[in-house]
């Protein structure tokens, strides 16, 4: 059944009709439901900032859904595929994944749950902001606003964005702009409209596998030409 | 409003010097500084051969299409915005008058809000110009609604009115958002000059042409309002047409900022009164130029700031100018000038 309200702020009164065994929320934004979410189900709270915490999420849901069997055979399939891409993979490539527009946007660096990930695979040298750095956003952590300046020194094979629905491909839209144009993923035709649902939503080694599978792909083709199992 | 004191440009002349020498000085400062620093660093010789044409190409570019077209942007918006300011605080005689009282910022943040939220399907070099419009169309509104209005203090509660209605169809399109496009306004709503380009100042660049010597003509009227309206209309002033012209001028000056960078805030409220405040009086013949003066010191120092503060990681200069103006502003509203408390 469907839950009414937003994201943000659920119906609490739907949750209850659907009659869970378990409500699985995202860390900072629906901690403040746990008081009215109490006699409904218990509330698991999550939001993984690296692969390995998002293998520990499954084998807690696998634990509470008592399905731990497979949810560590799962987490073991998950990293199979991810050793055979980091033991296949050039690394020869740098790539950048972004959301937002031309002017405000938001990079997932090393320290964010895809970032680091990637960083796994293939060249991706966005580093965690130190610790004096202003705190990432709450609901994508290690996600920041970045200086272009420095992405244009970077100057990345391959971008990958989750944008605003465009009327235009990205591509053809950073060509046309006089400071994105120069970066080579530009040129080469390189920018890459990623599926925010697996990229950035998707918090679970499934997702993760997508999106992986996905990147090696536009990322070495040649090499990657199927997703590896 | 507190009454303007005796004005002569004798009288005042050291002040205007030390004022204006002192915001160029502290401009050019700002510039050259926004110029070398960043990815690269880069020495003065090394900038004076970009400037002419030369240099490698990752830095002319840097320069020339970011950090230049940047710095232009803050000086331009900056001085706008304390025009704005303060053309509305001396017109409607209220201290805190300021541009989000038109409509301008919730008409701006609505339409991009509903191109973010919506995922409508709008080219980036479109969204400043679809933003420019939905500021436009919402300050007509406030303003045709403050038509009928004889009172300011009735103007100033109107349009917080209207504008807290505007800002609540900015609400309802938060709360239909992903987190992602939320963040993604949310860069929007603080307001940044981040990665904007010639293409964004040659968007602002005819309003300020046109705007701001409109809004520098204007000092006289409100010279004249500032005496009260049964003054300023005995001196013959047709009080509510002027005030509703310096409305429109207003939110002409402010909607392109909005529309380009965001509601940037603090920088409409302040600079005029940092410039009465230095200059000891209330003259819009002095105050209004100098305002426009540190309105593009405040905001082009800001985004240095924002800029460099934690590089690479950048920060909205809406961030700073609210930590920075929000209590500068308390502490001048509170600490009012001798000359001006003796006039009341």
């Amino acid at each position: 059944m469907a839950i009414r309200g937003s994201f943000f702020d659920p119906n609490v009164e739907d949750i209850a009709k659907a009659t869970p065994d378990l409500i699985i929320g995202l860390a900072n934004v629906h901690e403040n439901l746990r008081d009215a979410l109490r006699p409904i189900a218990p509330l698991y709270i999550m939001n993984p900032t690296s692969y390995t915490a998002s293998i520990n999420y499954l084998k807690d849901i696998g634990r509470l859904a008592g399905r731990s069997d497979q949810a560590n055979q799962a987490a073991q399939h998950f990293l199979h595929k991810l050793a055979a891409y980091q033991a296949k993979s050039p690394k020869n490539k740098s790539a950048l994944l972004m959301y937002g527009s031309d002017v405000n946007f938001n990079i997932f660096t090393v320290g964010s749950l895809f970032g680091g990930l990637l960083a796994q695979a293939t060249n991706y040298p966005w580093p965690t902001p130190g610790p004096s750095a202003p705190a990432a956003s709450d609901h994508e952590p290690g996600a920041i606003p970045y200086s272009l300046e420095k992405i244009l020194a970077v100057n990345p094979d391959v971008l990958f964005i989750a944008s605003l629905a465009a009327a235009q491909p990205l591509s053809k839209q950073l060509a046309n702009n006089p400071v994105w144009s120069n970066l080579k993923a530009v040129q080469n035709k390189q920018v890459y409209e990623v599926n925010p649902g697996i990229y950035i939503f998707g918090r679970g080694t499934r997702s993760l596998a997508l999106a992986l599978d996905d990147a090696m792909n536009k990322l070495y083709p040649d090499v990657f030409p199927t997703p590896l199992s | 409003m507190m009454k303007p004191s005796v004005f002569t440009w004798r009288n005042r002349r050291p002040h205007i010097l030390i004022l204006v020498t002192g915001c160029v000085g502290l401009l050019g400062g700002i510039g050259l500084l926004t110029l070398l620093m960043g990815t690269p660093n880069l020495s003065p010789p090394d900038l004076w051969v970009i400037l002419t044409g030369g240099g490698k190409p990752l830095a002319r570019i840097v320069v020339t299409q970011l950090r230049l077209p940047r710095l232009v942007l803050g000086i331009l918006a900056g001085a706008m915005l304390a025009l704005s300011g303060g053309l509305l605080q001396d017109a409607l005689q209220n201290a805190l008058a300021g541009p989000e009282l038109l409509g301008v910022s919730a008409g701006a943040t609505v339409v991009v809000a509903a191109i973010t939220i919506l995922h409508l399907a709008v080219t980036f070099s479109v969204v400043p110009w679809l933003a420019l419009v939905g500021a436009l169309i919402c300050s007509s509104i406030v303003i045709l609604t403050m038509r009928q209005i004889r009172n300011s203090v009735q103007l100033v509660l109107t349009g917080a009115a209207l504008t807290a209605l505007l800002n609540a169809s900015v609400i309802v399109f938060i709360s239909l958002g992903s987190q992602n496009d939320i963040s993604v306004l949310f860069l929007f709503l603080v307001g940044s000059l981040a990665n904007r380009t010639w293409m964004h100042v040659n968007l602002v660049l005819p309003w300020a042409a046109l705007g701001i010597p409109l809004a520098l003509l204007c000092v006289r009227p409100l010279n004249v309002l500032q005496l009260g309206d049964d003054v300023a209309r005995g001196l013959g002033l047709p009080v509510m047409r002027v005030r509703l012209l310096i409305l429109v001028l207003s939110s002409a000056l402010v909607s392109v900022v909005v529309a380009v960078c965001g509601p940037i805030s603090f920088i409409a409220l302040l600079a005029p009164h940092l410039a009465r405040r230095i200059l000891q009086t209330s003259d819009a013949r002095a105050v209004l130029p100098c305002a426009a003066l540190i309105g593009a010191v405040l905001l082009s120092g800001a985004d240095f700031f924002a800029r460099q503060a934690f590089a690479p990681q950048e920060l909205p200069v809406g961030i700073w100018t609210t930590l920075i103006g929000g209590p500068c502003l308390l502490l001048l509203l509170r600490r009012k000038p001798e000359t001006q408390r003796g006039e009341q």
